[in-house]
């Protein structure tokens, strides 16, 4: 498969991200021993991300090397057609004063809209336009349930999901049923928890991460299996709204990677941890 | 052939001295070659198409030696032609976009700056600044492959299992996703975008440059 210019985007100092090697090296390894004797029910559970809206604010170092290449370029530079303008205005200006308004041509030129004049001008007009703040109301209420907190952030998607009596905060999660492969079980999965209008994108077919847990014993006993394997997948979220069905899902929190550590349960947070990017 | 029909000796005459290879005329005269039977063997004579030109001249042997000079001197020539063409094609052609403009051009000296000496302190301050730069360049790109190779290795570990528990879904995993390429993302942005925003209108003024 030729996924040439993914591996060139994401190669960093000869280190290759292919799902051909993954594929071709998973293949030619031998099948590890099987683990514990009884079957395993499988589960698919979505990461659903919201990606960054803003780009995160420059650090100290950055600002200061941002400074200083701006200062190279304008040393090496020639004086643009603005700057010519304004030099002009001043002799202008000058000769008008030493001549004492006698000379009417240079009371005309200096009557004309000058190059410092229009600067002026332009600078009005920017002024005249609000941008959005990065900042934003959400972020102040710290709302986590708001898609518009932490603009320059990556928000996960966590959910209080309804396990038999109980509830737990996990990544939305599904039983994965014969017939389907992993990959349409997770978008049924992001579909019944979330609702239908949801826009999220999936990445790829492959799964990006594994967790395994045992049932307490009467769940072992009641359901014929020893515990859950659950392969996450990823998404990105495109558009769409949000909507959880309220018979699966008791609440929902859109969270960064470090705020999941205050959620979730510290093994199933290491999984999760492990697959997502974390330097925001 | 007359000779085998038994044609008189006046016919046989007229076959001998009108030889197909040879005309001295502007018409040939041809024999036909058929064996075709015959009362009246005029049926036999032709006369071709006018030639209106000389007859053919003699063909006179060239000195070898001669032509294999000719043949030198030609590909001597081609040869000089291709490296000329070539010279053309190495050297680089001028970019409007790359060179200053004529009127630019014209006022330089008006327009350059007055060239400011930096004093030590700011030569070793921007010296440092440098220095601090690269180390947290590399920081990052440390830091950037240490997270692509732990998201890899999550991957290759939900394979691997994926493979032990069933082969069928571990080749439906495998697959190929074409949805996923071309993958499209308009990226951050310095301020987020303004619900309702409706953009003021200006002029577009199309500068492209037609050569035609």
């Amino acid at each position: 498969m030729r996924l040439t210019w993914c591996s060139r985007r994401l190669l960093l100092g000869g280190f290759q991200f292919s799902c051909r090697t993954l594929s071709q090296a998973a293949r030619a390894e031998p099948a590890p021993p099987a683990g514990q004797a009884g079957p395993w029910h499988l589960y698919t559970a979505v990461c659903l991300q919201r990606l960054p809206v803003v780009a995160p604010p420059l650090s100290d170092t950055e600002r200061r090397f941002a400074a200083l290449l701006r200062q190279l370029e304008f040393e090496r530079s020639l004086k643009s057609s603005h700057e010519i303008r304004h030099e002009m205005d001043i002799a202008t200006a000058e000769a008008l004063r030493a001549s004492e308004g006698d000379d009417p041509d240079l009371a005309e030129a200096a009557s004309l809209q000058t190059a410092a004049d229009f600067e002026d001008a332009c600078a009005e007009e920017l002024a005249g336009f609000e941008p959005a703040p990065t900042i934003t109301e959400a972020d102040r209420a710290g709302d986590q349930r708001s898609l518009q907190r932490r603009l320059s952030s990556r928000l996960v998607l966590v959910v209080q999901q309804r396990l038999g009596a109980g509830t737990s905060w996990m990544l939305p999660q599904g039983r994965h049923q014969d017939g389907a492969t992993l990959r349409q079980t997770a978008e049924q999965t992001l579909q019944a928890m979330v609702g239908p209008n949801v826009n999220a994108q999936f990445l790829g077919n492959a799964p990006w991460g594994f967790y395994k847990y045992k049932y307490p014993k009467p769940l072992q006993q009641e359901s014929g299996a020893v515990g859950g394997k659950v392969f996450f997948y990823k998404a990105v979220l495109r558009g769409g709204s949000v909507e959880p069905v309220a018979d699966r899902v008791a609440d929902h929190r859109w969270l960064t990677a470090a705020e999941l550590g205050g959620q979730l349960r510290s093994r199933y947070r290491r999984a999760v941890h492990r697959l997502l990017i974390d330097h925001d | 052939m007359a000779l085998s029909l038994g044609l008189s000796t006046v016919q046989r005459l007229a076959a001998n001295v009108l030889d197909m290879s040879l005309s001295r005329s502007l018409c040939a005269l041809t024999i036909s070659t058929r064996k075709d039977i015959s009362t009246s063997s005029a049926a036999a004579i032709a006369v071709s198409h006018p030639l209106c030109a000389e007859p053919l001249k003699k063909k006179k042997r060239i000195d070898p030696a001669v032509v294999r000079a000719r043949e030198e001197r030609r590909r001597r020539k081609l040869e000089k032609a291709i490296r000329r063409l070539e010279k053309s094609s190495r050297q680089l052609k001028p970019l409007a976009e790359m060179e200053l403009p004529r009127e630019v051009r014209a006022e330089l000296s008006e327009r350059r700056r007055p060239a400011r000496p930096l004093t030590t302190e700011e030569a070793n301050e921007r010296f440092d600044l440098m220095k601090e730069w690269t180390r947290h360049r590399r920081e990052q790109h440390v830091a950037d492959v240490a997270v692509l190779r732990r998201i890899q290795e999550s991957r290759a570990k939900a394979l691997r299992e994926l493979r032990a528990e069933s082969f069928q879904l571990y080749c439906a995993a495998i697959e190929e996703d074409p949805d996923l390429v071309p993958w499209a993302h308009s990226g951050p942005t310095l301020t987020p975008p303004i619900d309702g925003y409706d953009a003021p209108d200006g002029d577009y003024v199309d500068t492209t440059r037609r050569w035609e």
